[in-house]
């Protein structure tokens, strides 16, 4: 498992155990949820074994029963192209593939040009939290998205959100999860009126100085397919992939 | 299949899925469609099997996301790519 998987896993796994929400952990498969129709809803971390006709027979079965959610995410080796028959006989389709990607701190030696209006830091309160939801729900999640009120749960020591402001504008913002020497970069995401102006470059670019400076070696995250050539311009490397998969009735 | 054929055939599982407004172009992409989402997307594809008889590959379908990439998959699909 990579490094960019397992930060994946250790995240939900936060979120399950701190925000006190519905978490789960078995031999098959790991559960976290939020409230109904909340962020996140996601059965990850599985092991299908041989099988795999089983696995989705119980996840179907499960599903239907709204014991779990309708969808979960896995690299390619569990589920992946390979195993698209049996995948469509038992109603599961791919919806979106995240491209696994890292960057060494070391390697790292860049600075943000940034106007004396424009500030990046860490945001802890409720409105700023809550203005930074409102702009992943438009943008990232809207058809599950996440509250304020559990962004203000998670946020501690091994849980940052920064954000770039314009003034006082928050324009763009990522979700920071570290855990030993390795940051994982979630919710990536800038206003859609204030993009393709190279905000979303200078977050990531003054986080990812921060991360270093806090002693951080490596930065690992998981890419939509729209956003790779961003990433890749800002000299992440490609690790890997996973799919999340939805149940179709 | 005639391309002109496929566009129109294209077209009307597009107004099935997105609505009979939905501003469709051959050349039209998924971010100028309210609604075109991760689920509608795996509606879409579903309905396009289903009207020209062909199974997609999943997971190339996933990267399918204007209509011209639509137009053209199913255009090699259906009459060979010219490649002998």
């Amino acid at each position: 498992m990579n490094d960019a998987e397992k930060n994946l896993w250790q995240f939900y796994e936060r979120i399950g155990r701190q925000t006190g929400y519905l978490f789960h952990s078995g031999s098959s498969c790991s559960v976290v949820t939020a409230p109904p129709g909340k962020w996140p809803a996601m059965v990850f971390n599985i092991n299908p074994g041989e099988e795999r006709s089983l696995f989705l027979e119980m996840m179907k079965g499960a599903i239907l029963k709204n014991m779990l959610p309708g969808q979960f995410i896995s690299n390619p080796e569990q589920f992946g192209p390979a195993h698209q028959g049996i995948m469509r006989e038992y109603r599961f389709f791919p919806v979106d593939k995240w491209t696994l990607m890292e960057i060494y701190t070391g390697q790292f030696n860049r600075k943000a040009e940034m106007d004396k209006t424009w500030s990046v830091r860490k945001i802890t309160d409720l409105p700023s939290l809550h203005e930074f939801s409102c702009i992943v729900n438009a943008v990232l999640l809207r058809i599950l998205p996440v509250e304020a009120e559990m962004l203000l749960k998670l946020v501690d020591r091994d849980v940052s959100v920064f954000a770039l402001f314009i003034g006082k504008e928050l324009v763009s913002g990522m979700l920071v999860f570290t855990s030993g020497n390795i940051a994982g970069l979630y919710l990536v995401v800038t206003k859609k009126n204030r993009q393709h102006a190279g905000y979303g470059s200078v977050l990531l670019i003054e986080t990812m100085n921060r991360l270093k400076s806090e002693g951080i070696d490596k930065i690992i995250l998981q890419s939509s397919l729209p956003a790779l050539p961003f990433y890749l311009k800002n000299g992440f490397s490609v690790t890997g992939e996973m799919y999340i998969y939805r149940y179709f009735v | 299949m005639e391309k002109e054929i496929i566009v129109s055939l294209v077209e009307k599982v597009f107004r099935k899925v997105f609505g009979k407004e939905v501003p469709f172009r051959p050349d039209v992409h998924a971010s100028e469609i309210s609604g075109w989402d991760s689920l509608n997307h795996v509606t879409l594809v579903m309905e396009l099997e289903k009207e020209f008889g062909l199974e997609f590959d999943l997971f190339e379908a996933l990267e399918l996301t204007g209509a011209d990439a639509i137009i053209g998959f199913i255009d090699r699909k259906i009459n060979g790519d010219g490649n002998p």
